[in-house]
């Protein structure tokens, strides 16, 4: 586990700090030439609101994920799962991503982001299904209302890059068996004001799903309240402009 | 102990005749029996070619056995059970009718790679009693014969038998049912005590844990004649059954610790045996894979409806939970002769047993039904989901006040 996963607030010192010193300090460490580009695939995507986003064809693969192991920006370092380098990272949590972000933006210069809750869902829309009927109507059993047991939403067994659908942009994999962070903190009331201290983020996937952000693998079992993502990802985008 | 060696090695089985020490050495490891270490490992490769018996030896095995007092069935019906695949019970009376029954049944033993869990590509060559884990659950009435017809197909790789703890005699009647590759054989059975008992394979020394480890293990169920009773002598009955085999796997890891892949039954069998050593399963499940019963494959019930049940352990120690709900009746050791504890929230399955738990559902929802380890239950398998429908009932619970910001 990540050292800096201690508490709430190491997880916003981590990020407070290396996002503030990344450009300066540490390029310099880690970079003494300089920002050095990483090749990162992306897509121009159109918003409703108008505002144009740069998104990341793919989910962070695991020749992304080798290469920020090797070179010290990410602590965890992923099994050889029997696949292939162009597999999507998975098992990360939201330490993990927010350690990927920190590592890529120090390294190249850039000023990439997860996607927001209603970034990711205008992303995805076209390809997502249709949201099921809840199994229970009454508000006392809301509780359970969401709980998947129509059909599978997809296989949980992990697929190579590209191998679930393509939206008209391009992008792959929205609707796949990877749940993506976003940078969404989950909000019952509309009082979590502090996004440095926020005990759950919001996962874009098939059916929506809220996690602490220390959750690698949302084991599937145990609480009855829902069927949970079969695997956690990430998926960068950067800001482009109107 | 030495009196335990003494009886295996002075009377053993035809059988065991038939294939020198073999079924012998099984039989003494078995037992707890003291043995040579010769004895215990010279027989035992890990893929156990079938070698055939001749036909006169059969022959005189049977005529060795009909020289006991023939026994009279003159007064039994012979019935067919028709067994389903787990979680789900064979179609079967709970208060019997008729006089007492010669039950027949057939088991396959049959090996197949089975997914264990198809997030991590988790996957074992499973042994197993007709192709599940666990093997399915066979029913009868106290005074009811069971006859088993054990088939191990040709195209197997091991030997295989069955060791009934509902029954009396020959290692559960694993001393007379050992099969090779390509031979069947016939036991009958009395079932003289009603409760739920594990069945498992027991081919004799590591192989026993090894096969009981792969899946070969599940539940008969042993009715008294007139059904079951709470402690007051009042019937009760159940409106469906739960029957879970929860399965302890010890899969051999590479050393990034993702999971071995193997080509073939058997090939994992030196590396399983290692695993099964350190005692720490790598996956404990219900109906022999991570989610079988869940999601898609969650069970269905209604509120007012009793399920009981049924919760098979051949090898660990395991301690069943509803969660939002109770075990109302629940035969922990699993004698229908004891009264049954009520109204627990946990309950233990000693491992090497089965125990049954009744409960009527009064809330609609979605419960889970797990190991209450609850490292086991999430992080190694052992949950179920029951969705359950019907009207909620306020007397019960309540939310009062949803969850909302602290006011400060």
């Amino acid at each position: 586990m990540s050292p800096v996963a201690l508490s709430l607030n190491g997880l916003v010192s981590l990020g407070l700090a290396v996002l503030a010193t990344g450009a300066a300090l540490g390029a310099a460490l880690l970079w003494p030439g300089g920002p050095q580009p990483y090749p990162v695939d992306l897509v121009s995507v159109t918003l409703p609101d108008g505002m144009t986003l740069a998104v990341q064809r793919t989910e962070v693969t695991r020749r992304d994920w080798a290469v920020c192991h090797a070179e010290g920006g990410c602590t965890l370092a992923l099994p050889d799962l029997d696949t292939r380098d162009d597999y999507p990272a998975t098992g990360i949590s939201y330490v993990d991503a927010q350690e990927y972000l920190a590592w890529i933006n120090t390294r190249s210069g850039a000023a990439y982001r997860l996607p927001t809750k209603a970034e990711w869902y205008a992303i995805a829309a076209e390809v997502l299904p249709e949201t099921p009927d809840p199994i229970f109507t009454a508000p006392e059993l809301s509780w359970a209302a969401a709980y998947m047991v129509e059909t599978p939403t997809v296989d949980r067994a992990l697929r190579p890059t590209g191998e679930f659908s393509t939206t008209t942009a391009g992008l792959v994999d929205l609707d796949g068996n990877v749940w993506e962070w976003t940078q969404e903190c989950y909000d019952s009331d509309g009082s979590r004001t502090d996004p440095g201290n926020c005990p759950a983020f919001i996962l874009g996937g098939v059916h929506e799903s809220v996690l602490s952000y220390l959750v690698r693998d949302p084991a599937n079992g145990g609480c009855a309240s829902g069927l949970p993502p079969a695997h956690l990802g990430m998926r960068l985008v950067t800001e482009v402009g109107v | 102990m030495s009196r335990l060696t003494d009886l295996s090695q002075g009377f053993p089985s035809r059988r065991s005749v038939l294939r020198g020490s073999l079924a012998a050495a099984g039989a003494a490891a078995a037992l707890g029996a003291g043995m040579t270490q010769a004895q215990a490992r010279a027989p035992r490769g890990p893929m156990p070619m079938p070698s055939r018996v001749p036909q006169h030896l059969i022959q005189a095995e049977a005529e060795v056995i009909s020289k006991a007092p023939a026994v009279d069935l003159s007064g039994y019906t012979r019935v067919r059970q028709e067994l389903v695949a787990p979680p789900f019970a064979p179609v079967h009376e709970q208060v019997a009718t008729g006089g007492p029954k010669i039950i027949e049944i057939t088991l396959e033993t049959t090996e197949k790679l089975m997914t264990v869990d198809a997030d991590t590509g988790a996957e074992i060559w499973a042994l197993t009693y007709n192709g599940s884990v666990p093997g399915p659950l066979i029913i009868a009435h106290e005074g009811d014969y069971v006859e088993v017809t054990l088939r191990n197909p040709v195209d197997s790789v091991f030997e295989h038998n069955i060791d009934f703890h509902s029954s009396t005699g020959a290692l559960g009647g694993g001393a007379l049912t050992h099969v090779f590759p390509g031979e069947e054989t016939v036991l009958r059975w009395k079932a003289t005590k009603a409760g739920v008992f594990t069945y498992h394979c027991a081919p004799g020394g590591e192989m026993i844990p090894y096969h009981v480890c792969h899946g070969m293990n599940g539940t008969v169920m042993v009715l008294p004649r007139e059904g079951l009773k709470d402690g007051k002598g009042n019937p009760l009955r159940y409106d469906e059954i739960l029957y879970i085999g929860e399965q302890d796997y010890y899969l051999p890891r590479n050393e990034d610790g993702t999971f071995k892949k193997y080509a073939v039954a058997g090939d994992d069998y030196a590396d399983s045996l290692e695993a099964m050593r350190t005692l720490v399963p790598t996956h404990s499940v219900f109906n022999g894979a991570v989610g079988a019963l869940t999601g898609d494959k969650a069970l269905r019930s209604k509120v007012g409806s009793t399920v009981l049940m049924i919760h098979n352990q051949a090898n660990r120690d395991t301690r069943p939970h509803l969660i939002g709900g109770h075990g109302d009746f629940v035969w922990e050791a699993g004698s229908f002769n004891d009264a049954p504890a009520t109204n627990l929230e946990t309950w233990l399955i000693r491992g090497g047993s089965s125990g049954a738990a009744m409960y009527t559902f009064e809330q609609p929802g979605v419960y889970a039904y797990v190991n209450h380890n609850l490292i086991e239950a999430v992080l190694l398998g052992a949950t179920a989901h029951i969705v359950v429908e019907g009207e909620w009932n306020n007397a019960l619970m309540e939310q009062v006040v949803k969850p909302h910001s602290i006011e400060t």
